[in-house]
This record gives structure tokens, sequence and C-alpha cells, in this order.
């Protein structure tokens, strides 16, 4: 019999460990998890794919964090995803920028622990 | 000889490659983030790699602890939580740090505006709002009118308001009242106190209040995080406004007043 997923995730993290981490924490809760490791990746993911929601660190190598959210909002398929903007990025600016593109929520990393993050992708697809 | 020689000569050469190949990944970071220091932000660039590592470092002592990485004894529970506060405590302290730096030495100069205190001191209340009920001290707001204007750097103005309430309500006793009063007076000045109930700052340590890095023996016994750093910061951007905070303090009651000039 096929498990029940929860939901599919997109990671979109540059920084190896905190993918694995967060992926491996997310497969607990049985999320789908794709990851992408760049801005280019996400971007051409999100050309093909429609996850349930993004989870979106913002420094990235070549096309930013919000270089993905505005590309996300001229994609007709992915435009209403839900996007946590996940980074250590924490100034006001950057929290408001983010939403302004988009962004439903903004988490900074060093502020929370896994289980905050699956709290609050569960308020979002649960 | 000649071996030991040659073994020196492979351990200088490891040396070598390793540091060249560190470089090389530091090179090849910066160089991928080159936007991010072109736009000035290489100091948003240091502390978000600061944090990244801690971020990680923190996650894995979460999943450790929850036996999500494999099964722990109840010793090595307890020391993972140990070993997770301490992380909490250092994160903290290099953020106040590196905040107190960006904030006074930043490349951002301080962008004056015209702003209302009266609405800026109520939305930092607003925020404070829950600590102050996690700790059952009453917060109240008294103020003369609804518009008190001055010329000032909104966020950095803001940094001094929450410092001073915070404190307030930290060094507060349980169920204690911290009252946050402003008003103007006849030299065209805004003043904007706050007075709590608590612990007071003893005799001897009040010179020193505003000094970097400072704190009270009591203030560490009742509140054992901290940097020192809240005061200094705040009295620095008081000043760089035209303005001040002064205090007053004895045991049951202290008053820190920011005064600051009207527009």
């Amino acid at each position: 019999m096929a498990e029940k997923s929860s939901g599919k995730i997109l990671i979109v993290e540059d920084d190896e460990f905190l993918r694995s981490l967060a992926a491996k924490r997310l497969k607990q809760d049985d999320y789908d998890v794709d990851v992408a490791v760049d801005g280019d990746e996400a971007v051409k993911y999100l050309g093909k794919n429609v996850p349930d929601l993004v989870l979106l660190d913002l420094l990235l190598p070549e096309i930013d964090g919000f270089g993905v959210l505005e590309k996300m909002q001229k994609i007709d398929e992915v435009k209403d995803v839900p996007v946590v903007v996940f980074s250590n990025l924490g100034d006001k600016e950057d929290i408001e920028r983010a939403k302004k593109l988009g962004a439903k929520d903004y988490l900074v990393k060093a502020n929370f622990t896994l289980d905050d993050v699956i709290q609050k992708i569960n308020s979002y697809l649960k | 000889m000649v071996s030991s020689i040659a073994f020196f000569a492979n351990l200088l050469l490891v040396f070598v490659f390793a540091l060249g190949f560190a470089t090389a990944i530091l090179f090849c970071k910066f160089w991928l983030y080159r936007r991010e220091i072109k736009r000035g932000r290489s100091f948003s660039l240091v502390v978000h790699q600061l944090k990244s590592p801690l971020s990680a470092i923190k996650w894995t002592i979460d999943m450790m602890k929850k036996g999500e990485l494999g099964p722990i004894t109840e010793d090595q529970k307890t020391f993972l939580g140990k070993a997770g506060d301490s992380l909490d405590r250092m994160s903290n302290m290099i953020f106040d740090i590196l905040e107190a730096h960006s904030i006074l030495e930043g490349p951002t100069a301080f962008e004056l505006e015209k702003v209302n205190l009266v609405e800026l001191t109520d939305s930092v209340i607003s925020d404070m709002i829950g600590s102050a009920r996690e700790k059952k001290v009453d917060l109240d707001f008294l103020h003369e009118g609804e518009e008190i204007m001055v010329s000032a750097d909104r966020n950095k103005l803001r940094v001094v308001i929450e410092n001073l309430i915070d404190n307030a309500i930290k060094y507060s006793n349980d169920s204690g009242q911290v009252v946050v009063r402003l008003i103007t007076n006849d030299k065209k000045q805004a003043i904007l106190s706050i007075t709590d109930h608590g612990i007071g700052i003893p005799e001897q340590d009040q010179d020193k209040i505003f000094v970097k890095y400072f704190r009270s023996q009591s203030a560490k016994q009742h509140e054992s995080d901290g940097s020192g750093l809240g005061l200094y910061v705040a009295r620095e951007i008081a000043q760089k406004h035209g303005g001040d905070i002064t205090f007053t303090s004895k045991p049951g009651e202290t008053r820190f007043v920011l005064d600051l000039p009207l527009v």
C-alpha cells in the first residue's frame, strides 16, 4: 500500500548541511522533498513542477531568493504556491521586500528549530 | 636525517595544499556572493555566514536530543540540552555585538525623518506586551496628546525604546508594573521615561551602567544572559540624535529618561 504523503516541498538552500537536515526532518513528517541548490535550479524546477510549498533561502549564488520570488510571480502554475522564506538575513528591509514579492512568511533560521518550521509548514498545508 | 627532511617537506606540502584549497573555497564563496558585496552588504554577509553554521549546529543538537538521529541515553540528552543552551547564549552575544557594530559604525548613516514619538512608542509597546504578560508585568503607556514630533532615524530610535522597555520588564519582579510616560517640557524636549519597580541598580555600579560590556552583579544574577551592550548602544544613539539618556535608581524603583529635541 502506498504511503500517504503530507505534500511536496521544494527546499531551496545552497548550504549542503542545512539542506540535508531540513530534508531529513521534513521526510520524517511524511513530506515528499525536492531540493534545489541555487536560484537557477529552483527556477528551472518551478518551470516544470508545482510543489505544494517552497522553503526558500535568500542568499543564494547567482539568482538570489528575491529573484526566485520575482520569477515565480511570472509563472501562472506556481505564482500562488506558498513560499516560506527561511534565511539568516533578518533586516526589516529584507523581510518587507520578501513579503512584497509574495512570500507568505519569513523565518530567521537562527531563531527557529526545525520543529517550528514543520509547524509553520503544517499551518499552510494541513 | 634525509627521511626527516622528506617527512617535513611532505607535511609542508600538505599544509600549503590545504591552505590553498581553503583560500580557493573562500574566494569562490565571495565570488558567488559578489553581488551582495557590491551592494555594500558585506556586513550582512558576515552575519549570515556566522548564523548559518550556528543554525546547523542548533538543529543537529535539537534532533539528537529528540532521538531523531538515533537513540540516546538520558545522560546524553541532559548534556545535549546544556550544549544547546550554551550555543544559544553564545549566538545571542555574538549577534548583540554585531548588531551594536552595525548600528553605530555600519555603512548606513542615520536617516533622519520626522517621527511621531507617541506612535513609535505605542508600536514598541504593542510588540512587547507578550513578553510583559509572560512575566506577569503590567505595561502602561501614558502620553501627552497624540503627536509628539522629533527628528530621528526611526529604526535606530526604535532600538533605543525597545532596549529601555525590555530592560524594565526583564529586571522587574514578577507581577510588577512598568510605566512608560511621554511628555514635552518648556525646553522644547520630548521626555520619555520608563519606570519599573524591580531590583534596582546597586549604587556602586551606577557610574558604570553605560560602559560598553558592563553588567552589574545583580543584573547577572537576575538574568544570566546579556552582552552589556544595550544601554551603551542606546545612549550612543540618543546622543547622536542630540538627546541623552539619564536615570535614577534605588531598590524597588528605577527610572530611565530619554530626552530628545522636538521639531
